[in-house]
């Protein structure tokens, strides 16, 4: 059974230029799930979210939010909705301190509001109090992932799109990963995750979509797709 | 006797006041060419454009005191205006000049931006004329006799101004949210756009901004240098060199790039010949650009994959 639906993409479409991306991808994130997105190298993960995020535009269908249109609002205001995306590859403002980073992670809400979260964000990543007056790009790889995140949570998101948050980590740096997105999920938050490390993200979430070439060919329970034949030949390498 | 030690004493003194006097001309140019500079820097920043308009930015703001002394306004409300008026006319060139292009290449937007730069000075020709005017110094023009060297009291004016432009601005791009915001887009306009940071009013406010600047720089040194519709275009490109100098889209280094050009300047004009004056500017450009191409205080320019 799925939950009331929080975010509704129906047949959607994006194109670069004259090149799809997207052709005819339709998906439903129910409010508290963690539903995956799962698909090689270039079958358009990232492009959806960016779409959903609103800095790709839709050249075709509709994305809808807690049943609002929002297919042509643009980025800010789809942030202050509480879309709230992670990107890939960490993407820290380098030259800020770690501090600065976490409260624009709050540009959308109050001062008051962004203390308040920030107090809480430290106290679930110990490291970044610690190291919140340096700059976020001497951070390692795997505290700079921490960081994004973090400032992901500084918007206090309804729906949270983690772009490849495994991307580029040592094992162990992943599980830690994936712990905090576990105790999001846990505290309500819904999670929207694209992830290339099938096995992973298909472990982790309640339901599952996989993309290949633009198209959505497969969705299921993430238990369900990890024993699906062609899921296994073709992603899991198995 | 004493007639040698005494003579080689004038002549010190002489020596020390004659380079007192450029040092000092130096310094209120290059104040200016900083604050030309910075508007470049900041522009530069929000959406790698160069705008070659900064320089339009300084004929606007002086011509208008001149209009609005003219019809009788007391000088510290034309001024006011004049600088008002600058801004609205940065914002406009922002809002219908270069973002209906802004899904254009960089150098499309340059090329729009020097477009814009002939257009505002062939309608100052038109509104103003081309006569040059002057502007009354702030408080009075009786020189302060320091050294041996006369300094102006406009020269405190623009020199003291710049201080406090720079002050401000560190205190807007490291304390407030709007700065840190602009400093976000700068770093990266995507995560910018994630966070919710409205890049398409950011480039607006850097264009309101450089205009700022570009029009106090114009206010401080009209009573000096006069001003004319064609007067941007020696302070635009001498203020760009004074960015590239320092290290295109880093403040600080546009500002110490501006002291380094007017001060070159002012030594070449006093002890070789002001025939070269303009020249220094130009050559201070391509040896930067040759030997330097980051400029003194640059980032390198690596495109990040």
């Amino acid at each position: 059974m799925i939950a009331r639906p929080l975010l509704q993409v129906t047949r959607l479409g994006c194109h670069y230029g004259p090149i799809q991306a997207l052709d005819d991808v339709s998906l439903t994130v129910g409010d508290g799930e963690l539903v995956a997105l799962v698909g090689a190298n270039g079958a358009g993960k990232t492009t959806l979210l960016r779409a959903v995020s609103g800095v790709q535009p839709a050249s075709a269908g509709a994305i809808l939010f807690d049943g609002v249109d929002i297919t042509t609002l643009a980025a800010e205001r789809r942030v202050r909705l509480g879309i709230i995306q992670v990107p890939e590859g960490r993407q820290v403002l380098g030259p800020m301190t770690v501090e600065d980073n976490l409260t624009l992670g709050g540009y959308s809400r109050t001062r008051a509001e962004v203390a308040d979260t920030l107090e809480q964000v430290y106290a679930m990543f110990p490291v970044l109090k610690e190291r919140r007056g340096q700059a976020a790009g001497i951070l390692s790889g795997g505290q700079q992932q921490m960081l994004a995140i973090a400032r992901g949570l500084m918007a206090r998101p309804r729906i949270l799109l983690l772009d490849e948050p495994s991307m580029g980590l040592s094992p162990i740096l992943v599980d830690e990963v994936f712990e905090k997105v576990a105790a999001q999920k846990a505290q309500g938050t819904t999670i929207f995750l694209v992830e290339q490390n099938a096995f992973l993200a298909l472990s982790v979430a309640d339901r599952a979509y996989v993309l290949e070439a633009g198209k959505v060919i497969l969705s299921d329970t993430g238990e369900a797709l990890k024993t699906n034949e062609k899921v296994k030949a073709a992603y899991l390498g198995l | 006797m004493a007639g040698k030690p005494l003579f080689l004493q004038w002549l010190l003194i002489s020596v020390l006041a004659e380079f007192l006097q450029f040092l000092f001309s130096g310094v209120t140019i290059g104040a200016t060419y900083a604050l030309v500079g910075l508007g470049f820097a900041i522009i530069y920043n929000a959406s790698h454009v160069i705008n070659f308009a900064q320089g339009e930015f300084v004929m606007i703001s002086g011509m208008s005191t001149v209009s609005l002394l003219a019809v009788g306004m007391p000088l510290p409300v034309a001024l006011l205006l004049a600088v008002g008026i600058t801004v609205v006319v940065g914002v406009a060139l922002e809002k219908f000049a270069v973002e209906p292009a802004r899904n254009a290449s960089v150098v499309t937007l340059i090329i729009i931006t020097i477009g814009a730069s002939i257009f505002l000075r062939g309608a100052a020709e038109v509104i103003w004329g081309r006569d040059f005017h002057s502007v009354p110094a702030f408080s009075g023009s009786e020189p302060i006799i320091i050294g041996g060297a006369a300094l102006l009291p406009q020269s405190l004016w623009v020199i003291g101004a710049t201080v406090v432009v720079i002050i401000a601005l560190r205190w807007f791009f490291g304390r407030t949210r709007t700065g840190k915001a602009m400093l976000a887009t700068s770093y990266n306009p995507l995560v910018a756009r994630l966070m919710g940071i409205n890049t398409r009013f950011i480039l607006s406010l850097s264009f309101g901004l450089a205009a700022m600047l570009g029009a106090l720089a114009g206010i401080l040194i009209a009573p000096i240098s006069l001003t004319y519709p064609s007067v941007g275009v020696m302070l635009g490109l001498k203020g760009f060199c004074a960015a590239i100098l320092g290290g295109l889209g880093n403040p600080m280094g546009a500002i110490l790039g501006g002291l380094i050009v007017g001060v070159s300047e002012a030594m070449t004009a006093g002890y070789i010949s002001s025939a070269y004056k303009d020249a220094v500017a130009f050559v201070i450009i391509l040896v930067v650009l040759v030997m330097i191409p980051n400029g003194l205080f640059g980032v390198k320019g690596t495109e990040r994959v």
